[in-house]
């Protein structure tokens, strides 16, 4: 438990890193990161699998299962306490009653054998010691919220009753029962229908307007962010190298690896062959063993003397920050630069 | 359902067989009863008196018939029925089982929740080496064993017999050790698989403790998991070992009677009472089946 | 609204939860890599225990057939005459050390032979039975349940009280305790493999039902039946110890250590180390053959 709250804001990470023993090295899931949100703000973490960004989230509730072995460091305040100096009950209370947490697999989130109004009301007799009848009642309201049709019968039925949109929407209802400053949802969308995503990106929209929450929205799909979030970050290896509001990201992304991410979204208008896809060469690193300067390094066009020394994150336009030492323009005629890109369309 | 009293009927009858093939086909029961030096004549009047001259057809009939009507011979050593000298010795064996498994289980499935729930830790690394000794170690070495120390040396129980209510714990312990190791095996893999499931984490980031999350949750998952385990461990204990530990224990249950009787020729109790245990163990086989069905019926529903 | 999916460059295993549990079952696994050289241990105890099988009464410090009537009843690291009985001598003045070295052969031959019995008529069993499915797979596997419902323990107990107990009558009696549990996991293996496709691949590029059960089948076994093979030699161990200590197995002069524990127990208040001491021996053999059969699985990453 620490100190004085010194800012006003919802949650602060400083220089966070995950560091995980495994028989073939440490592995750095997350090494520095640092970011701040605000009550009722808005933020997307972008990037590939391994980037670190399920791992920010996790780490930031030292969420982790019984065999896995990490260190963590740096700060973590929320609410002014800092998270990871809390001990373990500090921990329970903050989980699902201040923040909560939205997964992937709706199909694997729910326990098979209890009906889901009991599952929803779990955190409600938890946090806000409600009593079952109670905790019923307002699992039912909560349904009826996240729009599950025929709630008073829902509340009673097993998981498998329902589909996969379903059941997220009904993770989601179990991760805002209790109200919380901030929802954390982390690919939440990847394993549905892009039908079912839009449906379940505008319930995340609607609860973050109707509850005041401040959203965190993990994706490695730059549409969802875009449709969900006002700022973003993207990482890779553990890092963010670029941040900034989103349109403004994805219409001039100013890091080789944002730009080569927003090149990949394909798109139905370009079928000329001077669009065509141009997959980022190399392949991700393994985040075992110390970093020799820039992670992107091997991969990047605009790679040159300098990027043997690790860059960091530096503010180049008013709410803009990224991580190299290329030049802008460098960045921008990189090969892989398309002035074309549209917001707009990418959302659409 | 019925198929599965089917099965047990079969092998009720496939052990009725086996026994009588046994005695009537392969063994020669006048020549093992009889003095090692009779003459052939001694022999075929002894075969005669047991009726193992007579035709194999006849003898069947006889001995299914027997079997149907509880006539099961008589017992050359004690002349009274070979079926009532097994039923006595039945209450031991049971309670002796019934005390075994309820060891075995206490151990086993305690020590499984908290190992699994909690894999890799200290307790699991220790709990795996314990349970692996336990299994390695032949059950009626370990009753010798239990009897050195409590009963010889340290005189805190009798050595044998069934003479006190204290005279349990040892055979109880004894067949408890070496099935709680087997239970704990299964019971802490299957705790240790679903707490790895995507739900438990999600639980907890409820804000569910872990002990809660196994507690509310995975308990209820691998319940069922846990009694069938327990129950098929009880059958398994009907296959043999339990008699060895009477053996060992002298106590006065199926086992201990087999043995004597084979020491001393009876051979229609040992007939009896491999017939008996036979029929146990199909029972006891049957019991956990419909029991895990009722139970799995009753979880489908819901 | 369609929203648009950036390919990823790497395979995308799932984030979240699934980068957790994937971290988390690669440290298990590796865990008992690191944990490592313990193995070895048992890999020396099972080195002595051949070592005794093979040269018998030559690695005994003092011949186990002398008997010495005035040195009958001695505990262990007594000395004597012939010198120092580690574990002391038996009722006829016997060094136990030594009748425990003797007892070695007949002990590992008679598990050896059931062994190879049971696992070989087991496996061809599964194969068979998983191969060609239908009709032969349901006989295979009633007898197979049927059989481990049966108490046969006690009708090999039976058998003994009818034929007499001898080596012979082991040998027959242990492989039946053993076969069932290679059937199933062959079957199951076999039945899987059946439904992969690559069965139907082999049958068109020409092979006979013998070749693609040989060349195709049994390698993808091999892991399961090693680990089987391993525990199940423990358990035929015991088995006979059981069987011969009840009187139903191996009788004098011939001698196992299940013979051994069983003689000792007459003198189990006045000498413990003539029951205990065969015991040991019995459980430190099957003890490393468990942890072997473990060890070999988690380096294989297979399920036990």
């Amino acid at each position: 438990m620490t100190g004085p709250a010194t800012t006003d804001a919802l949650l602060e990470v400083e220089d966070l890193t995950c560091h995980i023993d495994t028989p073939r090295g440490v592995v750095r899931a997350v090494d520095g990161v640092s970011f701040r949100l605000d009550a009722g703000q808005s933020l997307g973490i972008a990037g590939e699998s391994g980037s670190g960004k399920s791992m920010t989230a996790l780490s930031i509730l030292r969420l982790f299962g019984p065999r896995t072995r990490c260190r963590l460091g740096g700060r973590v305040r929320f609410e002014g306490v800092d998270l990871l100096q809390a001990s373990e009950r500090e921990l329970q209370q903050v989980r699902g009653g201040r923040i909560g947490l939205v997964f992937q697999d709706p199909l694997t989130s729910l326990d098979p054998v209890m009906p889901v109004g009991d599952q929803i009301a779990e955190p409600l007799r938890v946090h806000a010691g409600l009593g079952r009848a109670a905790a019923r009642a307002r699992a039912v309201e909560l349904l009826d919220l996240v729009g599950i049709p025929d709630p008073h019968r829902a509340v009673g039925d097993l998981p498998h009753r329902f589909s996969g949109g379903m059941r997220q929407r009904i993770l989601i209802a179990a991760a805002v029962a209790c109200e919380p400053q901030l929802l954390i949802a982390d690919e939440a969308t990847t394993a549905l229908d892009v039908t079912v995503q839009a449906q379940i990106l505008s319930l995340l929209a609607r609860l973050r307007r109707e509850l005041g929450m401040a959203l965190v929205v993990i994706s490695h799909d730059l549409g969802v962010i875009s449709a969900v979030a006002d700022t973003m970050q993207v990482m890779y290896a553990g890092r963010i190298v670029e941040r900034g509001p989103v349109d403004d990201l994805l219409t001039d992304a100013a890091h080789p690896y944002s730009r080569a991410l927003v090149r990949l979204v394909p798109r139905l208008d370009q079928t000329s062959h001077a669009h065509r896809l141009r997959p980022i060469p190399g392949s991700p690193p393994t985040l075992t063993g110390s970093p020799d300067g820039c992670r992107f390094r091997s991969r990047c066009d605009a790679a040159h003397d300098r990027c043997a020394e690790e860059p960091e994150l530096v503010t180049f336009a008013p709410g803009r920050e990224r991580a190299c030492w290329a030049s802008l323009d460098v960045v921008a005629d990189g090969g892989v630069a398309d002035p074309d890109v549209d917001p707009a369309e990418v959302r659409a | 359902m019925l198929g599965r009293l089917r099965d047990g009927a079969v092998v009720l009858l496939l052990v009725l067989a086996a026994v009588f093939v046994l005695s009537a086909i392969v063994g020669d029961p006048a020549g093992v009863m009889a003095p090692t030096d009779a003459s052939e004549e001694e022999i075929a009047r002894i075969a005669h008196q047991l009726g193992t001259d007579r035709p194999l057809l006849t003898q069947a009939g006889d001995y299914f018939g027997g079997v149907v009507t509880g006539d099961l011979g008589e017992s050359t050593w004690q002349n009274r029925p070979a079926l009532d000298v097994i039923a006595d010795a039945l209450p031991a064996t049971i309670r002796l089982t019934l005390a075994g498994i309820a060891v075995a289980a206490l151990l086993g499935v305690t020590f499984g929740v908290l190992a699994g729930a909690r894999p890799g830790s200290r307790l699991d690394r220790w709990a795996n080496v314990v349970a692996t000794v336990g299994l390695s170690v032949p059950t009626f070495w370990l009753g010798l064993l239990l009897i050195v120390v409590f009963a010889v040396q340290l005189r805190l129980v009798p050595t044998s017999g069934d003479t006190e209510w204290k005279s349990l714990i040892l055979p109880a312990a004894t067949v408890g050790f070496e099935h709680g190791g087997r239970i704990f095996q299964l019971v802490r893999s299957a705790v240790a698989e679903e707490v790895s499931k995507p739900y438990v984490l999600v639980a907890r980031s409820r804000g569910l403790s872990h002990r809660g999350v196994v507690g509310r949750h995975v308990l209820r998952n691998s319940g069922m998991l846990i009694l069938t385990t327990v129950g098929w461990e009880y059958v398994r204990l009907w296959g043999g070992a339990v008699f060895a530990v009477e053996v060992v224990f002298a106590w006065p249950g199926i086992g201990q009677t087999i043995i004597t009787a084979t020491d001393r020729q009876d051979f229609p109790v040992v007939q009896a009472g491999v017939i008996v245990a036979g029929a146990f163990v199909v029972l006891a086989n049957l019991a956990v089946d419909v029991l895990y069905r009722v139970v799995d019926r009753r979880v489908q529903v819901a | 609204m369609s929203a648009v999916t950036v390919p990823s460059v790497v395979p995308d295993e799932g984030e979240g939860v699934g980068v957790a549990a994937r971290l988390r079952s690669r440290v298990a696994r590796g865990r008992g890599a690191l944990r490592g050289r313990g193995y070895l241990v048992w890999v020396f105890v099972l080195l002595v225990i051949a070592a005794f099988a093979v040269f018998g009464d030559l690695l005994a410090p003092i011949d186990p057939a002398l008997q010495a009537p005035r040195d009958r009843l001695l505990g262990p690291m007594s000395s004597t005459d012939s010198g120092l009985h580690v574990f002391g001598t038996d009722q006829l003045g016997r060094d136990l050390f030594g009748r425990v070295i003797v007892g070695t052969r007949l002990t590992v031959v008679i598990a050896l032979a059931s062994m190879v019995a049971g696992s070989l008529v087991g496996t061809a069993a599964g194969l068979v039975a998983g191969f060609y499915g239908g009709p032969v797979d349901r006989l295979v596997s009633r007898v197979a349940e049927a059989q481990t419902a049966m108490p046969m323990f006690l009708i090999a107990i039976l058998l003994v009280s009818l034929v007499g107990a001898s080596v012979v009558n082991l040998v027959i009696v242990l492989p039946t305790l053993v076969w069932p549990s290679f059937a199933r996991i062959v079957r199951a293996e076999t039945l899987r493999l059946r439904q992969a496709g690559f069965m139907e691949a082999a049958v068109v590029v020409g092979g006979s039902n013998g070749w693609i059960m040989g060349r195709h089948l049994l390698p993808n076994l091999a892991t399961r039946i090693v680990t089987l093979t391993v525990v199940s030699t423990g358990q035929v161990i015991l088995a006979e110890a059981g069987l011969s200590f009840l009187g139903a197995g191996v009788q004098a002069p011939d001698t196992t250590w299940g013979l051994l524990v069983s003689t000792g127990r007459e003198y189990l208040a006045v000498a413990w180390w003539l029951t205990i001491v065969p015991g040991v021996f019995l459980v430190l053999t099957v003890l490393a053959l468990n942890m072997l059969g473990r060890r070999y699985t988690d380096d294989r990453g297979a399920a036990a």
